[in-house]
């Protein structure tokens, strides 16, 4: 894998040790703030997370490193489509994705993943996002109302 | 793992940040899943309101929703600072309210704020023009616009104003030059007297259906994009546009004779150019100047056909660009060609698409014009008229093909 000068692992939290790849480096806005601060061997405690979803997390920095470099030729719309099909995953490995770009401040793939679960939430009623997400409903039907009556209009709108 | 719920299991800085993503409305609504959401909403930065009042069945009730509906949220709005803030809305809702949100946002340090109001009598807080957080500012409004003394937007880059009076003469003046970090402006269908745009960081101007009942006057030394949509104004001064490397020109109006000195002066201000975009009542406009103005460093050349009037006269401006790659132009634009072929022809033109290209000889003859002498073109795109057959077509390609080419690697395509 090239040649990568970096010495900053990642540790999950169920303890497994990742070496950073240069690709991520350069997204990571967390990893610049340690090599600027000159912490440039140190070790990034991160979610629990498969080696699976850091490769996931590696492609992902490689692409976008590369098409800015012009090291391939890319054009917006392709990578736009790349990008579409990147988050065609389940929703786990999505959840997965978020947390670590989150940790890692890798932003522009943060605003992919959580616009995909926001369009997930678009226009959808109360109770389909409920399904979607298996999130139980633990109001009581008075505490419902009260919650209804104090967003009338956005419930209005919405049609629910 | 199927049935764990990991969304309400998010951090709320993440959750917050997923909500931002959806309108205002949606966002709120989703309070209703569980107690979890409640007050989730409170952690979006980007607020969005819109009220469409363009019905006439619009009830008393739901504009009194409505508003309740932005003064809640503000309320239990509980991140320090708001990103984003949108308001749309008409008449109907209580102008106190409006000035009170507007000054809402600006207190919680809001950087990007799209008004769009049409209220009557209604004066835009004075803590708007002097907010330091403010890096986009898109004003639609039908208020006339009195622009105070003391304005100062520093951090501004973008500004766009829409639909707006400004009664005193040095309203736009004085608001563009108070934004010493400003890239972009739009005027759009406003009206005001003066217009003075001088600005040095200016990179983007788009002046769109503005009346300006008197002068133009633009000395904007870093301007790389400029766009005129509009009659001609009474006066022009364009000074300083070394950098403009983009210009679209439509203008509006038919009556030549009396624009001349003026738009000699507009064609010269801009004759930096290097790609220029005119639309047909432009270029009959620019065949009236005195003397005919040279785009010395033009590259790319559009020209589009408004309205069903073409404007014949492509060849004094092939004559005297003489570094033009790349050349785009409604067929019947081009009547004479020229005996002498320019040289950009020769040497230099890489791209020509014709549009509006008929099986007729005159339209096959333009572009065999081409071929015989273009020596470096690359690519010749005909785009035909709506009603050719895929058998027309095919024919318009072979003759085209059969023709002497004098570049060798020019490839055809009938579209």
């Amino acid at each position: 894998m090239g040649s990568t000068s970096t010495k900053i692992k990642l540790r999950t939290s169920n303890q497994k040790v990742f070496k950073v790849e240069e690709a991520v480096e350069v997204q990571s806005l967390m990893i610049k703030y340690f090599y600027e601060n000159g912490c440039p061997s140190c070790v990034i405690l991160v979610h629990s997370v498969s080696s699976n979803i850091l490769s996931k997390i590696l492609d992902y920095c490689k692409k976008h490193v590369n098409s800015a470099a012009g090291k391939e030729d890319i054009s917006l719309e392709e990578l736009y489509e790349w990008d579409a099909n990147f988050v065609k995953v389940d929703q786990n490995t999505l959840f997965d994705l978020i947390l670590v770009a989150n940790c890692l401040k890798i932003e522009s793939l943060l605003d992919l993943t959580c616009q995909t679960i926001a369009n997930m939430i678009k226009g959808k009623r109360p109770e389909e996002i409920r399904t979607t997400f298996n999130i139980k409903n633990n109001y009581t039907p008075e505490a419902e109302e009260a919650v209804r009556r104090e967003k009338k209009w956005a419930f209005n709108m919405l049609g629910v | 793992m199927e049935n764990v719920d990991r969304i309400s299991n998010l951090p709320d800085s993440i959750l917050g940040y997923i909500l931002s993503f959806l309108s205002t409305k949606e966002a709120v609504a989703t309070s209703i899943l569980s107690s979890k959401w409640r007050y989730l909403f409170a952690l979006v930065s980007n607020l969005d309101f819109e009220l469409d009042e363009s019905s006439q069945m619009l009830k008393i009730s739901t504009i009194k929703s409505f508003m309740c509906f932005v003064d809640r949220v503000l309320f239990f709005h509980n991140t320090a600072n708001i990103n984003a803030f949108r308001l749309r809305c008409g008449k109907r809702v209580d102008s106190d309210r409006v000035y009170g949100w507007i000054s809402a946002a600006i207190w919680r340090g809001v950087k990007h704020l799209g008004l769009s109001i049409s209220l009557d009598n209604f004066t835009l807080p004075g803590a708007l023009f002097t907010c330091t957080t403010l890096i986009t500012l898109k004003l639609e409004t039908n208020l006339a616009l009195n622009v105070p003394k003391d304005v100062s937007l520093p951090n501004l880059k973008i500004l766009h104003l829409k639909s707006i009076m400004f009664p005193n003469d040095d309203s736009v003046e004085s608001l563009v030059s108070s934004c010493i970090s400003l890239v972009e402006l739009i005027i759009c269908n406003c009206s005001t007297k003066k217009c003075n745009i001088s600005h040095n960081s200016l990179k983007v101007l788009e002046i769109i259906r503005s009346v300006l009942n008197g002068s133009l006057v633009i000395d904007t030394p870093a301007l790389a994009y400029f766009n005129y949509t509009y009659s001609v104004a009474r006066e022009y001064s364009l000074k300083n546009l070394q950098s403009l490397i983009r210009a679209d020109i439509a203008f509006l109006d038919i009556r030549f004779d009396s624009h001349q000195t003026k738009v000699t002066a507009f064609f010269e201000g801009i004759s930096n150019v290097n790609i220029l975009v005119l639309s047909s009542t432009s270029l009959k406009l620019l065949k009236c100047c005195e003397p005919l103005p040279i785009f010395p460093k033009l590259l790319h050349l559009n020209l589009y056909c408004d309205y069903h009037n073409f404007e014949r006269g492509v060849a004094n401006l092939l004559t005297d660009s003489g570094r033009l790659q790349s050349l785009l132009f409604y067929q019947e634009a081009l009547t004479n060609l020229p005996e002498r072929v320019p040289h950009c022809i020769l040497y230099q033109l890489k791209v020509i698409e014709i549009s509006g290209f008929t099986t007729n000889k005159d339209c096959i003859g333009k572009a065999k014009y081409f071929l015989e002498n273009a020596t470096v073109l690359m690519k010749l795109i005909i785009r035909t008229v709506p009603f050719l057959s895929e058998e027309q077509k095919s024919r318009i390609y072979q003759q085209l093909m059969a023709s002497p080419s004098k570049s060798k690697q020019c490839c055809i395509l009938v579209v």
